[in-house]
């Protein structure tokens, strides 16, 4: 089987591959030659350069990956070319498996408006919302002062950045009927992609033209949807899986309203405002809205809830889920094996109807929690993982490989598991404390800072929550922490201890310090 | 020798006594430090504090690598307080750079497409 992605996941669907007997062939560009995902893997293909565009998006680089190794399945991970229709049926017209759901599925899903609209004709309660008419587009003026149209699809080609200036001189009604607060966003998206939130009329316009540049250079489409904004709800998925024999399941929910920049950093399984009754409801919905699309593999079906236990359809994400893992680990499934046995044209098989465990998910992001979250780059110095129990690391990096600027800053999800909420929240804080990242600024401290805050130990939990908190400044560093740096620093590099090797994990236990030097 | 604590700027001077429990790499010269659970960024005191951003950061170097999407100001242009100059795209993320104050724009280094580098220098003003 093809796994046609890079990092944690890669590494992910390569372990589900063992365990089903399978021989995984991992793909790597320039930049991944030493990766942990290709390390794995039984084969390896090269498939171009760093840039995403040439490699890891480019289908038929992939496609010759999968032909030249012998593949007889491709297994997209998450992000990528994931829920582009056009790669599975590529994929299905060379004559292999595409693990994942039909093109048709994708389709009808991948357009917010259309998802919409099918959601509507089959009883899914939906965010009122408006596209922008074409005619309704902005006109922009080209570097070069050259006035052209800025339609999305007529950019996909060889042009992902060339918006430099433009206006909406008009606010739509269609926009201006919602009210404000709105919500403008990708239509081809997911993943928070181009999102933002739009307070008043006056930064309209400034909005939508930096989320149609995010939209086009993120999925090559620049079709922007503007929704109501609704205020402090929370973000609860519902699990789905279907198989090709007409049956679609529910596997609970996932409460991921702890957002930064709009993407998920902490998610749990079970939602701590979701009673079994509320769950049923959610199921049953998430399950209708799977049917009315011919749903059939892994999916998730993202509703927001109001604090009044509305709730409505958000989007569905036809692929596996980056926090996948709280599903299995509060389930006890393996939702990459159901999807090879799916795949491989299998009834699903009973599963639980409830959670029998408590699990929250961190991710762990090269990124500067200090300095809004940028991504940050470079070689990873030291790099320890926690472990003990009910402690799951899913990672896609080694201590001495480098973290690439042209990829997603992920380095690992960190999943705790407990008998209840409670003790998984324990759990992962002691399990990022243990985390050892040096090299390259992480997010690790403000997650363990961010878990302890009182809304969050609470569960009292909303999409907005993390903005509106100010969590604990970390203490100025200790004297130890000073002596430690005059003593790496004061080493010359030739010494024993210098850099760690690349590819090899350096154990905690081999001395007092530990050192890298450069 | 003397050290800064690259958060906080507070500065200390230490021998290098060995202790327990940390754990510490080098790169050039800038010393990492992982101690119960937290991790420390220092240098030696004198060194350039390394360039960081926010979201609206008032800095006019790179607040991250990646590619530059968006020039809008050009040598000589004037500039209000707040003015986005460029605009620096990562992971898919924008980031305005903007005019930490009113003035002018002296020297315009960098072009849109171009990939750039952590601190690295975008816009000079006057």
């Amino acid at each position: 089987m093809l796994v046609a992605n890079r990092g944690e996941i890669a590494v992910r669907v390569i372990r589900a591959c063992r365990t089903a007997g399978l021989q995984a062939v991992a793909v790597y560009s320039d930049a991944d030659r030493e990766a942990r995902h290709v390390a794995l893997a039984d084969a390896t293909a090269h498939i171009g350069p760093a840039p995403a565009r040439e490699s890891y998006l480019s289908i038929p680089r992939l496609l010759a990956a999968a032909r030249e190794t012998g593949c007889g399945a491709v297994h997209p991970g998450y992000g990528f070319l994931s829920e582009n229709a056009d790669f599975a049926r590529a994929v299905e017209k060379a004559g292999m498996i595409w693990i994942g759901p039909p093109p048709e599925a994708m389709e009808a899903m991948g357009s917010k408006i259309s998802a919409r609209e099918k959601m509507r004709a089959a009883g899914v309660p939906v965010v009122p919302g408006a596209l922008i008419e074409p005619s309704e587009e902005h006109r922009e003026i080209t570097s070069s002062g050259e006035e052209v149209g800025a339609r999305g699809a007529a950019r996909r080609v060889g042009s992902p950045h060339p918006a430099t200036s433009g206006t909406f001189e008009e606010i739509p009604s269609s926009v201006l009927s919602l009210g404000f607060p709105v919500v403008v966003k990708a239509s081809a998206g997911g993943g928070g992609k181009g999102m933002r939130i739009v307070r008043d009329a006056a930064s309209f316009s400034e909005a939508m033209i930096s989320c149609r540049r995010e939209a086009v250079a993120a999925f090559g489409d620049g079709t922007v949807y503007v929704e109501k904004y609704l205020s402090s709800p929370r973000h609860i998925e519902v699990q789905v899986f279907g198989d090709t024999h007409g049956n679609v399941v529910a596997l609970g929910e996932r409460e991921c309203s702890l957002q930064r920049r709009h993407q998920k950093v902490i998610e749990e399984c079970p939602s701590s405002a979701v009673t079994p009754e509320l769950r049923a409801r959610l199921q049953s919905a998430a399950c209708d809205a799977a049917r009315a699309v011919g749903y059939v593999n892994a999916g998730t079906v993202e509703f927001l809830l109001e604090p009044s236990g509305r709730f409505y359809f958000l989007e569905m994400n036809t692929r596996l889920q980056v926090e996948h893992p709280v599903t299995e680990e509060a389930f006890g499934v393996d939702l990459v094996a159901l999807q090879l046995r799916v795949a491989a044209g299998e009834p699903l098989p009973e599963l639980p109807s409830a959670p029998s465990a408590h699990a929250i998910e961190a991710r762990v992001y090269a990124e500067d929690p200090d300095a809004g979250f940028l991504p940050q780059a470079g070689r990873l110095l030291a790099w320890v993982e926690p472990s003990g129990p009910g402690v799951r690391v899913d990672s896609g990096v080694t201590a001495g490989g480098e973290v690439d600027v042209h990829y997603d800053p992920l380095l690992a999800k960190i999943v705790a598991k407990g008998r209840d909420r409670e003790e998984a929240r324990k759990r992962l804080a002691g399990a990022l404390g243990e985390t050892i990242a040096l090299g390259v600024t992480t997010n690790l401290s403000w997650l363990k800072r961010l878990l302890e805050a009182a809304p969050v130990v609470r569960g009292e939990l909303h999409t907005g929550l993390v903005e509106t908190l100010s969590l604990p400044a970390l203490p100025p560093p200790p004297d130890e922490v000073f002596e430690a740096a005059a003593w790496v620093l004061s080493r010359a590099a030739s010494e024993p201890g210098g850099r760690p090797a690349r590819g090899a994990l350096s154990s905690p236990f081999e001395g007092r310090f530990r050192m890298g030097g450069a | 020798m003397k050290l800064r604590d690259l958060r906080t700027g507070e500065e200390r001077e230490a021998t290098g006594l060995v202790l327990p429990g940390a754990v510490a790499a080098r790169d050039g010269n800038v010393a990492w430090v992982w101690l119960r659970g937290e991790t420390y960024r220092l240098s030696s005191a004198g060194v350039r504090r390394a360039a960081r951003g926010g979201e609206e950061t008032a800095s006019l170097e790179a607040p991250m690598p990646g590619r530059i999407v968006a020039v809008r100001v050009a040598s000589g242009s004037s500039v209000a307080k707040g003015d986005v100059l460029v605009v620096v795209e990562a992971m898919k993320m924008e980031h305005a750079v903007r005019a930490p104050r009113d003035g002018a724009v002296n020297r315009v280094l960098v072009s849109e497409g171009q990939m750039v580098g952590l601190g690295e220098l975008l816009v000079e003003m006057a």
